[in-house]
């Protein structure tokens, strides 16, 4: 027989969903296919069809508020227009303020954005010394 | 602006737009004051809308559990230490606990936990080693009142 000697406070609880939320940014679906994606405090959801097939994200969903109700810490890591939608009665994007270039997990599509917005401002630079 | 209705989004105008903004000279016959503002928005919000089914259905699940009533009104989304905070506490029958904060501390968790070992004196301060200077990293004593410290979190909207 084991005797512990200590006071549960609630740590295998935490360690528990801390655990979990470490696993669903960090590992995969059955080994191929990432849950999450992108850089630390943006990740945003897979667009892969196969895990909304299977289910995952309204697991994920589940999992990250019993995490909020049962330790008070959830959705960290979380890109923060993911959180904002999340916890936002509408379902509308127009609400949406806080994405931000740290958001688009693709390379690709970052490296266009800034080029767009590169662009932009030269335009703006050459607009305002024509105008004056 | 209402980019959603002046610009609405469907694959073939996303791969339009982004062949478009790869080359220049598209930006020559534009109005620089609408136009180049749809683009901007059109490749920030692309990232969510194909990804509206997957956030629809986890925001689902989460919001069937009845937890929004305990976030809304908080400050949680614009609070540095949210989302930054992760906490890792191994078994209670192992001396220590472990609390990594990976960024930077907020000031009145560094104010609580200061005020925590001062009043707590030399009973507690063999077994908490703080370290908010330099690594961020504090470990605690399994002994360590969590619940209270977080009703402390919690009432300082850290939480």
């Amino acid at each position: 027989m084991l005797l512990f000697v200590g006071h549960d406070v609630g740590a295998l609880t935490r360690e528990y969903f801390d655990a979990t939320q470490r696993a669903l940014f960090e590992s995969r679906y059955m080994g191929r296919y990432p849950i999450f994606e992108g850089d630390n405090d943006h990740k945003v959801p897979s667009s892969d069809l196969l895990l909304l097939r299977k289910g995952v994200f309204q697991a994920v969903g589940k999992f990250l508020a019993h995490s909020y109700i049962n330790t008070g810490i959830a959705l960290y890591n979380l890109s923060p227009c993911i959180k904002e939608y999340l916890c936002n009665e509408s379902d509308s994007f127009d609400n949406i303020t806080e994405i931000t270039v740290e958001d688009l997990p693709s390379l690709e599509m970052r490296s266009l954005y800034e080029k767009v917005v590169c662009i932009s401002r030269c335009m703006f630079r050459d607009f305002t010394t024509e105008t004056i | 602006m209402n980019w959603s209705q002046e610009f609405p989004l469907d694959r073939d105008d996303f791969l339009k737009a982004q062949d478009e903004a790869a080359n220049i000279g598209f930006f020559a016959d534009l109005d620089f004051t609408t136009k180049h503002l749809y683009l901007e928005c059109y490749l920030l919000h692309y990232v969510m809308h194909v990804r509206k089914s997957q956030l629809d259905s986890m925001k689902t699940a989460f919001r069937e559990t009845g937890v929004l009533k305990f976030i809304q009104g908080k400050e949680y989304l614009h609070d540095a230490a949210f989302p930054k905070l992760s906490l890792m506490i191994y078994s209670p029958a192992i001396i220590l606990g472990h609390m990594e904060y990976v960024g930077d501390l907020d000031g009145r968790v560094k104010s609580i936990l200061q005020e925590y070992i001062e009043n707590m004196g030399n009973t507690v301060g063999n077994l908490l080693q703080i370290d908010l200077n330099q690594k961020n990293l504090i470990h605690i004593s399994t002994y360590f009142p969590f619940e209270w410290f977080f009703q402390i979190l919690t009432q300082y909207r850290i939480f």
